[in-house]
């Protein structure tokens, strides 16, 4: 059915309504002219007035449309301005009630446990006396589904107007409503999705109804204030989550805490018997048993700590607080610590602090020592071949400021680059089935990764699979008044020839370099057949004032030169110093003679190389150190010591370790009788336990120092003894007028150090009586 | 239905017939004939006045209503001239009835009630446009179609395919310009 047609030529209908008409009169032409003009006129009138008529209703419905918006816009800026849900509330029942002039405003929260909404406690009140009776009436109610205005808006979830409150059957509130003079109430829902999250009621003596926009608005309003009603309900959750969650962080780092207490005091009876075990002549096989004993338990307390540590980070609660410390004695002693259990496994471990290093630093040694402990017990648990070797130098020296570097380099199985990261993660090994053959729990590295950023410092790794292994703390320090010790031979020793062998390379530089560095003239030999020739040589023209043998790795070769050396004799009258392993398989049973008495056990020390050195040497070291004088004897004979502890077993273990070292042990149960026993005897030192029934050990220092002061007499020194483990107990002994501080389990080692620095101070303290 | 729509009915008679045709359509439709733009008007008023006018000129209705679309273009093309610029020929101006036409058409008059209408321009000689309203007035679609042509100068074939008086579902055209 197409259509076609030329637009150009197509026409129009022929539309003429009047070519139907006849000949019309001109006179009646001109009438009906004349009524047709009048019709036009009206019909434009009409027109005219309809036109206004629609302006004037465009205009006052843009009037109100701007209102509303207007009161979008308050309630919008209410929700950004203010801060808290409640403040915004407030602020759009104000908003609202101004645009409507309604005068009572109220918000409604809906329980829902119970379904019911109860009062927000949020007004809008324009006359607070009057509406003091509606007010505590509409507080004291809980409006269930469908009682009441708010309980009918929870209901439908729509708007509700009541005209007349009066003759509403279900407005409980009527009375009070109409001593405030309320007339008309009208409520609507905060609303999320469906659900009604809360609801407004207003109040107000005479009002209309909101019309169709109005409630639009009202309708977002409701949709905007549920939204904010809903993010402060999911805010005050998680809030409420994050206490939970840390109230049982809280709680189990507490349990760790005491856990810890509880399982040091057994570890301070097992290893304190199985140092004095390791120091009886037993069968080697019980010697190794022990050594075992001793071993399992070291580790058993070193994962005890970790995992206490762990719990201190996690929680925030690991204090920092610094002292003057000597970061040379801090390497060395964990050196020491940890020698014996690198020498079990036949692997040699060293350690080398240079000569001239500042050593003398402040800081935090607890956590250094730490970091350094867990670093070199790695390194020996991944080691089954070669050696293990600490080393510190100085990356950076400033006046004040000194940036140190401490590595531990092994010759282990190594870490595969893509591991490198993971193992700082808590609970990693470089492989989770490594963890088969290599126990441990993992957490040494994270703790260290966390101390060492803790200080201001890093751990770096470098690695090799099949090679090794080398961790480097990197730490900032700054410098403490104290001096470092410097070490030079006495002037007419100076230059004297001595011999090193040693079969290690690392054993044999680094003992180079502390002799050199004190003024030996040095030669040195890798085998005992390159020793005895330039021994024996030398006898004639330029004699060796002092040879120095490691004679761990002499192997089968050892017993030949014990016998050599004894019979030869050129060597046989030159003072002779061995290096001999640590532990039940030194070597030393070889060499039980008595011009062998010079015996030192890797790893070297420096305070411990000279002393040896100047002894053998016919010097005493005292002499040329004073500062050291005090520490030059391993032998605290005749120090006398209070120990007040109340636990049998601690009382057997402590005496036991302290009479091994020479000291003369007295022993208290409780600390009254501490108090009695220091005013009847002179001791040069208590061992305090802190935890006592009857008085504590906090109490009893202070008693003893309330009479020092009393009766002017010098300040003994006190050393806590305590299982406690957590942060504070160090303050908290210091503060009742203790000097120092031993947690348990005390190792044979750490109360000798204590001990001898005590001593020092002790001697020192009576000198001036004596004057 | 908008009071627009009688205003440009009224202007196209008076145009074609005079001032006293119009006064005479209204009277026989017995309309009171004050229309002002802005208002809303029953749609029975249109159909009177399309009616009395088929009956003088002996023409169907659908005739009349399609004469008045094509008359009433050139008067769009005047007073909206922005909804015109931009196009050179009647293809693009038909596409954007929907999207730019009809929505400003709401704009200027609130409530509008515009018929809706769909475009299968898979074809380039050919568009095939649905038309969808209640009052079914595809004939005055059909003028509007026409007079759009006559602006642009375009020669137009216009096939009625399918229609709603003929109880289809809408009513579709086939249009092009050769």
């Amino acid at each position: 059915m197409a259509d076609r047609q030329n637009p150009r030529t197509g026409g129009d209908p022929n539309l003429t309504v009047r070519s139907l008409g006849e000949e019309v009169d001109p006179c009646v032409s001109l009438e009906s002219e004349n009524v047709r003009l009048k019709r036009r006129l009206e019909r434009e009138r009409q027109a005219r007035a309809e036109a206004e008529a629609i302006t004037e209703k465009s205009t006052r419905d843009l009037y109100a449309r701007q209102r509303l918006l207007a009161l979008l816009e308050a309630v919008a800026t209410a929700a950004c301005q203010c801060d808290t849900l409640e403040a915004e509330l407030a602020a759009a029942l104000k908003a609202i009630c101004l645009h409507f002039g309604w005068t009572v405003a109220h918000v409604y929260n809906r329980d829902d446990e119970w379904d019911e909404l109860v009062s927000d406690g949020i007004w809008y009140l324009t006359d607070k006396v009057g509406s003091k009776l509606f007010k505590t009436a509409t507080e004291g109610w809980r409006f269930s589904v469908g009682v009441g205005l708010p309980g009918r808006v929870l209901e439908t979830g729509k708007p509700l107007w009541i005209e007349n409150l009066q003759a509403d059957a279900n407005f409980p509130r009527a009375n009070e409503a109409s001593a405030m003079g309320v007339r008309s109430a009208f409520a609507f829902p905060l609303l999320v999705g469906p659900k009604v999250v809360a609801v407004l009621e207003f109040f107000v003596s005479e009002g209309v109804e909101p019309d169709a926009a109005e409630l639009e608005i009202l309708a977002l309003v409701g949709a905007q204030l549920g939204r904010a009603v809903e993010r402060n309900r999911a805010a005050d959750k998680l809030e409420r989550s994050r206490d939970e969650a840390l109230a049982a962080t809280r709680a189990k780092s507490e349990f760790l805490a005491n856990m810890s207490h509880e399982i040091r005091t057994p570890m301070y009876g097992i290893m304190g018997m199985a140092d004095i075990l390791l120091d009886e002549p037993l069968p080697s096989d019980q010697l190794e048993s022990v050594a075992v004993i001793r071993n399992a338990a070291e580790k058993l307390l070193a994962i005890i700590d970790d995992i206490l540590d762990f719990s201190k980070i996690e929680v925030g609660k690991l204090t920092i607080q610094s002292e003057d410390f000597d970061l040379r004695t801090v390497i060395e002693s964990v050196a020491h610590l940890v020698g014996s259990r690198a020498y079990d496994k036949g692997i040699e471990l060293n350690c080398f602090v240079p000569p001239g290093f500042p050593d003398q630093l402040v800081g935090l040694p607890g956590r250094v020592q730490q970091i350094i402990t867990n670093l070199a017990g790695n390194a020996i648990k991944f080691t089954d071949n070669g050696e293990v070797f600490l080393e510190a130098s100085v990356v950076e020296e400033l006046n004040a400021h000194v940036l140190v570097k401490i590595s531990v380099r092994d010759t282990g199985i190594g870490i595969p680059v893509e591991r490198r990261e993971a193992i700082f993660d808590s609970f990693t090994q470089a492989d989770g089935g490594i963890c088969r053959k290599y126990s441990g729990t993992g957490l040494g590295l994270t703790i260290s990764n966390q101390l060492a950023g803790l200080m201001g410092g890093s751990i770096e790794l470098v690695s090799e699979v099949g090679v090794g292994s080398t961790f480097t703390v990197i730490l900032p320090f700054a410098k403490s008044a104290q001096l470092s010790e410097s070490y030079v031979l006495p002037t007419d020793l100076s230059g004297a020839r001595i011999l090193v062998l040693a079969s290690n390379r690392t054993v044999r530089e680094t003992v180079s370099q502390y002799l050199a560095a004190w003024g030996f003239r040095l030669s040195t030999a890798s085998n005992s057949d390159d020793a005895f020739r330039p021994l024996s040589a030398a006898a004639e023209s330029e004699p060796f004032a002092l040879a120095l043998f490691d004679i761990d790795h002499l192997g089968h070769h050892r017993e030949e030169t014990a016998r050599r050396i004894k019979l030869d004799p050129v060597l046989s009258p030159i003072p002779l110093i061995l290096l001999d392993r640590m532990g039940p398989q030194r070597a030393r049973g070889d060499f039980r003679e008595p011009n062998f008495s010079f015996v030192l056990t890797k790893p070297v020390r420096q305070l411990q190389l000279y002393n040896a050195v100047l002894r053998a040497l016919g010097r005493d070291p005292s002499e040329e150190l004073s500062r050291q004088s005090e520490l030059a004897g391993n032998s605290l004979s005749g120090m006398r010591i209070l120990l007040a502890d109340d636990d049998p077993v601690n009382q057997l273990v402590s005496s036991r370790i302290l009479s091994k070292l020479g000291c003369a042990v007295s022993v208290v149960g409780s600390g009254p009788l501490a108090i009695a026993a220091v005013q009847r005897e002179k001791y040069d030192l208590v061992l305090m336990d802190c935890q006592m029934p009857e008085m504590s050990g906090f109490d009893a220092t202070s008693e003893i120092r309330r009479l020092e002061r009393a009766n002017g007499t010098v300040r003994l020194p006190i050393v806590a003894l305590t299982a406690n483990a957590m942060t504070g107990d160090r303050e908290a002994c210091l503060a009742a007028g203790m000097d120092d501080y031993l947690s348990k389990p005390v190792r044979s080692a750490q109360l000798h150090e204590t001990l001898i620095r005590w001593r020092g101070v002790s001697k020192a303290a009576k000198a001036p009586r004596v004057a | 239905m908008k009071g627009i729509t009688f205003n440009m009915l009224e202007e196209v008679v008076r145009d074609q017939y005079g001032e006293d045709t119009w006064d005479d359509l209204l009277e026989a439709a017995s309309l009171g004939g004050a229309y002002t733009s802005l208002g809303n008007y029953p749609d029975e008023d249109l159909f009177r006045l399309v009616s009395v006018a088929s009956i003088a000129l002996k023409l169907p209705p659908d005739d009349v209503v399609r004469w008045f679309g094509r008359s009433a273009l050139p008067i769009m093309a005047r007073s909206y001239p922005s909804m015109f610029e931009g196009h050179t020929n009647t293809r693009s101006f038909l596409l954007t009835l929907n999207h730019i036409i009809h929505p400003e058409v709401r704009k200027l008059y609130p409530g509008a009630d515009v018929p809706t209408f769909d475009f299968d321009t898979s074809s380039d000689e050919v568009i095939f446009m649905g038309y969808r309203s209640h009052r079914k007035l595809c004939a005055f679609a059909h003028g509007l179609v026409e007079g759009a042509a006559l602006h642009f100068g375009e020669p137009l074939s216009f096939e009625h395919l399918e229609c709603m008086h003929r109880g289809d579902s809408k009513c579709l055209f086939a249009i092009s310009f050769s």
